[in-house]
């Protein structure tokens, strides 16, 4: 091990640090920390919360830094893709919200506590969702409120009312407020019959105007102290609040595109035959499947035992493929909520508190399936742009090219001129060659659609 | 004027917790805990009763 300095992200907590040495991710508790590390490993905290699947699993390994800092140095369970809340659809949060409360819960009945909720601190291991900051523990104080409750509504339930109660794409705030959506915002935005919801009315409207007001308050003591009972029963009601929120997916711009396409039985079985055959060409580690839509050909990567992250701009999609996934108990594929137009960008302090998804790549094969057409005509980028990304973003590339007499360009392409005398097969596959070489190029039967299969030039 | 409860901000933290959060925690603890032990004692009684159904079967 040689020396690493923290990751540009991990500088809030002065309990420790995250840092990564040969690309192993590990984890400094640092001697300020070791009281509450021993309690949360002698109290069987850990060990429940663990064995629960609520925790991330971490081995002690030597010092070998020498960071004098150090009481100890941990070897977490090393996460495949790490994603952001932003990024979530509105289950993946909604998980995320219930799994910190269960772990509060647990955590309480060990006379330990959160000391912090952030959302950020609970990664996804395909479909499941496991908290992963070990060092958010500490040892229950006698008499106090809970000090995560703010950040715990701010990450998780200001987010989820407004994506459930005012619309979906509210979620992608959390990228602007990146320690949660400001209460008062969410309260300004929630419409007036929310007030007749207990837990949204106590949880975020009261406590919007309770933190409003506190800021002009004079200060005075108050004797309260606070049981154990009234945090359980705090972080219960904010559970059931939770998950009493509900959204449906539908009627947005990708919900049915399968059942609505114009794919025929043959085409589509076809389809998955050949991407079937590319993948197994190349048995990718990872692979991006961007513009994911539910995950048709995302599974037939993960079922080659590929890890996938599945990206889709649309809410909906990613919803449905989420709960497709989490109904299968799918471990490998991560569908994110990610718009290759416009993709996450790298926030926060220096810009590097949270990586672009960029940063978070590359990946063995891009697939981009039904795509190109959306990107070119519906986008206006030019076909050399498109594989300058996705030539960043993957060493392989398995791509389906839709011509202009397709229904689908035929539908982009029908209230606007066409500027684009570029886009042919011919200047597509010599945009292609530029950055990748061809490998292998297979019409789809009853369809006018090509898929290719191409490496990166070196 | 507000009164704020300071006394609860004696717990030293890494994060702000807001005096205002703190204080609607109290509202909000007094509110729901007595819901709360009902619930637990109703879930008691019932594992206790169905426990029992089980022994008979």
């Amino acid at each position: 091990m040689s020396l690493a300095a923290p990751l540009a992200g991990s500088f809030r907590d002065p309990s420790g640090h995250i840092f990564v040495t040969d690309g192993v991710v590990y984890r400094q508790v640092s001697y300020r920390y070791k009281a509450n590390y021993d309690l949360l490993i002698n109290s069987g905290f850990y060990e429940s919360a663990v064995r629960s699947g609520l925790l991330i699993p971490h081995e002690e390994v030597s010092n070998a830094l020498r960071d004098e800092d150090a009481y100890k140095i941990i070897r977490p369970r090393q996460i495949d893709t790490i994603s952001y809340p932003y990024e979530w659809s509105f289950s993946q949060l909604k998980d995320a919200a219930i799994l910190t409360l269960e772990l509060q819960r647990v955590a309480l009945e060990h006379g330990v506590w959160l000391k912090d909720a952030s959302a950020y601190n609970v990664q996804f291991v395909g479909s499941k969702p496991i908290f992963i900051d070990t060092l958010s523990f500490e040892k229950l104080p006698d008499g106090q409120p809970w000090v995560a409750y703010r950040q715990f509504c701010r990450h998780f339930l200001a987010p989820l009312a407004l994506m459930a109660l005012v619309d979906i794409r509210l979620g992608r705030s959390l990228q602007l407020h990146i320690d949660g959506i400001p209460l008062d915002f969410a309260a300004g935005l929630l419409p007036w019959k929310t007030k007749l919801n207990p837990g949204l009315a106590m949880h975020l409207i009261m406590h919007a105007k309770a933190d409003k007001m506190s800021g002009n308050a004079e200060t005075k003591t108050v004797k309260k102290h606070f049981k154990l009972v009234e945090l359980q029963a705090l972080c219960d009601n904010l559970k059931s609040t939770i998950e009493r929120l509900t959204w449906t997916p539908g009627g947005t711009e990708w919900g049915n595109y399968y059942s609505e396409t114009n794919y025929s039985d043959t085409g589509m079985n076809a389809k998955r035959s050949i991407v079937k055959s590319m993948l197994e060409e190349i048995h990718p580690k990872k692979v991006w499947d961007i513009g994911a839509n539910t995950g048709e050909f995302s599974r037939l990567a993960s079922a080659l035992g590929s890890q996938v992250v599945s990206w889709d701009i649309d809410p909906a999609a990613v919803e449905k493929h989420y709960l497709a996934a989490k109904q299968a108990s799918d471990e490998l594929t991560l569908p994110l909520l990610t718009d290759l137009a416009n993709p996450s960008p790298g926030i926060g302090w220096g810009l590097q508190e949270r990586d672009s998804i960029f940063d978070r790549g590359s990946v063995d094969v891009v697939m981009a399936l039904a795509l190109v057409h959306h990107l070119a005509i519906g986008n206006n980028v030019p076909l050399p742009k498109i594989f300058e990304v996705f030539y960043q973003l993957g060493k392989n590339l398995i791509i389906e090219f839709v011509p202009k007499v397709d229904s689908q360009v035929v539908r982009l392409l029908r209230s606007r001129e066409d500027i684009f005398t570029q886009y042919t097969q011919e200047g597509f596959e010599h945009a292609l060659s530029d950055k990748f070489e061809i490998l292998r190029v297979e019409q789809v039967p009853d369809t006018s659609r090509t898929l290719y299969l191409a490496r990166g030039r070196t | 004027m507000l009164t704020i409860a300071q006394n609860f901000t004696q717990h030293v933290a890494y994060i702000d917790g807001g005096t205002g959060s703190f204080l609607i925690q109290a509202l909000i603890a007094g509110v729901v805990s007595a819901g709360f032990i009902l619930k637990q004692r109703w879930a008691t009684i019932r594992t206790m009763i169905s426990g029992r159904k089980v022994g008979r079967s």
